[in-house]
């Protein structure tokens, strides 16, 4: 079981842009989403997700970091990445899967854009 | 006898400028931007400015190596000035030259700057420390990094006090989350958006226990302050100046590289320093006596064990009580209450004094809404270099009571 909480114009931007010493370097990362593994067993979790809209569904795989993230009970990783305003605006629906091929949504209707 | 600093030396006038990605200015104007606001603060004339030093770090991408800059640049009428340098405690180390040579009597007003520009340089921070580090730098810290060497004292305190991976990085992660919070009411910070303790937690791993929030990034900017006699100070109008309380510094001996009494888990030279600060400052409760604090939070490990090593906080306590809020604004102590390195960015010859221009806004009621209530004695904290082998130093301010 994977609890998704998207966070959208997250300030974490801000400090990928700005922060330099740990030789991160990564710019327009406006969209930070929390994964969280609320099963009791470690769930791999690959780097991608689909964007439900009125139009169709748009698989993102610009994220960051990339490819399968292993994340243990309770444990919660941060998932980043680019999205234009106006998709984001559009859709309804994020879903996220484990690597057994399990999808798990965010309704984004009920969830308090922070900015 | 040697009777301290306490009292002697009084700020008149501080500036600071905006800081962040400066790629539209240079050191000098960023140096003319803090010492305006400076110079007005003071209500004196620039010819009036007896002897100046200049703070600055990595004089490669910025100044060079004298003072020049800051003579020329201020247009100084000829006279004494003077470049310091050592790791993060270069503009702490300015201010001290000024200080102390108005408390020698050999000048009556003087001026320290510090200066720093490294966003435009286009390398990754803090430069890989070359030839000029010295030549037994390399054999000292084959392949340090700061991240990394900071993260040795993050499990080392963890383990000796058997404190959980995740309890440690709750504590630190609220470490960076009241300094975010305090620094979206600061408009010379460069970061100003609050964060929550999950985002702190849930960031990449820098360093394993630092995360992303975990580290201070770094930035462009430039602090100064003018100081004179607490008889001028009078005689200019000023009834109850702020004062300089104590200016201690303490450098690594090559003690904990060398031998094995030294665990890890937290600074000798702060240990050391803070007490010498105190002892010269007359105060005998710290917990009690301090109001407020500018910690130099280069890693939210860093301010955590420095609270222990301010004789504030309990060993292996310090987690608890910044957990508790007695670090928070409306706490018992504010600590970083204009956002820290954490929200300013570290350009490394201005840290010191952007530390103590917060101080110096405080005390004289000027802080706007983060105004603290009454304070007292502010203290700021430089640390230069590494857990291992450091420079720390500390200042004590406050306002002259006769």
């Amino acid at each position: 079981m994977l609890e998704i909480r998207p966070i959208m114009n997250t300030p974490t931007q801000e400090i990928f842009e700005f922060r330099s010493c740990c030789h991160i370097r990564a710019f327009d990362q406006n969209l930070e989403i929390h994964v969280t593994n609320r099963s009791d067993h470690t769930l791999g979790v690959p780097s991608y997700f689909d964007l439900k809209t009125g139009q169709g569904s748009q698989r993102i795989e610009t994220l960051m970091p990339h490819g399968e993230q292993r994340i243990g009970p309770g444990e919660t990783i941060a998932f980043y990445c680019t999205m234009d305003e106006k998709l984001w605006n559009a859709a309804h629906q994020l879903v996220f899967y484990d690597n057994r091929g399990n999808g798990y949504t965010a309704d984004l209707n009920e969830i308090e854009v922070e900015v | 006898m040697a009777m301290g600093i306490k009292d002697k030396v009084a700020i008149i006038g501080m500036g600071c400028t905006h800081f962040g990605e400066r790629w539209d200015v240079g050191a000098e104007e960023l140096m003319v931007e803090a010492f305006r606001e400076c110079i007005e603060d003071a209500g004196i004339d620039r010819d009036d400015i007896q002897a100046a030093w200049l703070g600055t770090c990595i004089e490669e991408i910025n100044v060079g190596k004298s003072a020049l800059p800051l003579s020329t640049t201020l247009r100084l009428p000829f006279i004494p000035v003077t470049r310091t340098e050592n790791f993060c405690a270069s503009g702490t180390e300015s201010f001290r030259g000024a200080v102390y040579a108005v408390a020698s009597g050999a000048y009556d007003i003087c001026l320290a700057m510090g200066v720093e520009k490294l966003k435009d340089t286009g390398y990754g921070g803090l430069p890989n420390p070359g030839s000029n580090w010295g030549s037994l730098s390399w054999l000292w810290w084959p392949n340090v990094t700061a991240p990394g060497a900071f993260a040795q004292l993050a499990t080392a305190y963890a383990a000796k006090y058997r404190i959980s991976d995740q309890d440690l990085k709750r504590g630190m992660a609220q470490v960076s989350v009241k300094s975010h919070e305090n620094g979206t009411l600061n408009p010379k910070a460069h970061l100003r958006k609050a964060v929550t303790i999950d985002q702190v937690m849930a960031a990449p791993i820098i360093a394993h226990p630092l995360g992303l929030f975990d580290c201070c990034g770094v930035s462009d900017g430039a602090a100064c302050a003018i100081v004179t006699t607490v008889e001028k100070a009078r005689d200019m109008g000023i009834k109850n100046p702020v004062t300089v309380k104590a200016l201690q510094l303490a450098l690594s001996n090559g003690e904990e590289m060398a031998y094995n009494e030294w665990d890890g888990t937290y600074f000798m030279t702060t240990n050391r320093c803070s007490t010498m600060a105190y002892r010269e400052a007359d105060i005998t409760n710290p917990r009690e006596e301090i109001s407020m604090m500018e910690l130099h939070d280069c890693f939210s490990i860093t301010e955590l064990v420095t609270y222990e090593d301010m004789h504030i906080s309990e060993r292996g306590n310090a987690w608890r009580d910044v957990l508790e809020g007695f670090y928070n604004s409306d706490g018992k102590i504010p600590c970083q209450i204009d956002g820290g390195l954490k929200c300013f960015g570290h350009p490394i010859g201005a840290s010191g004094l952007r530390m103590l221009y917060e101080m110096y806004l405080q005390m004289l009621g000027r802080a706007g809404d983060r105004q603290i209530e009454d304070p007292r004695h502010g203290l700021t904290h430089n640390l230069g270099g590494v857990p291992f082998m450091n420079i720390c130093s500390i200042a004590i301010v406050g306002r002259y009571r006769n």
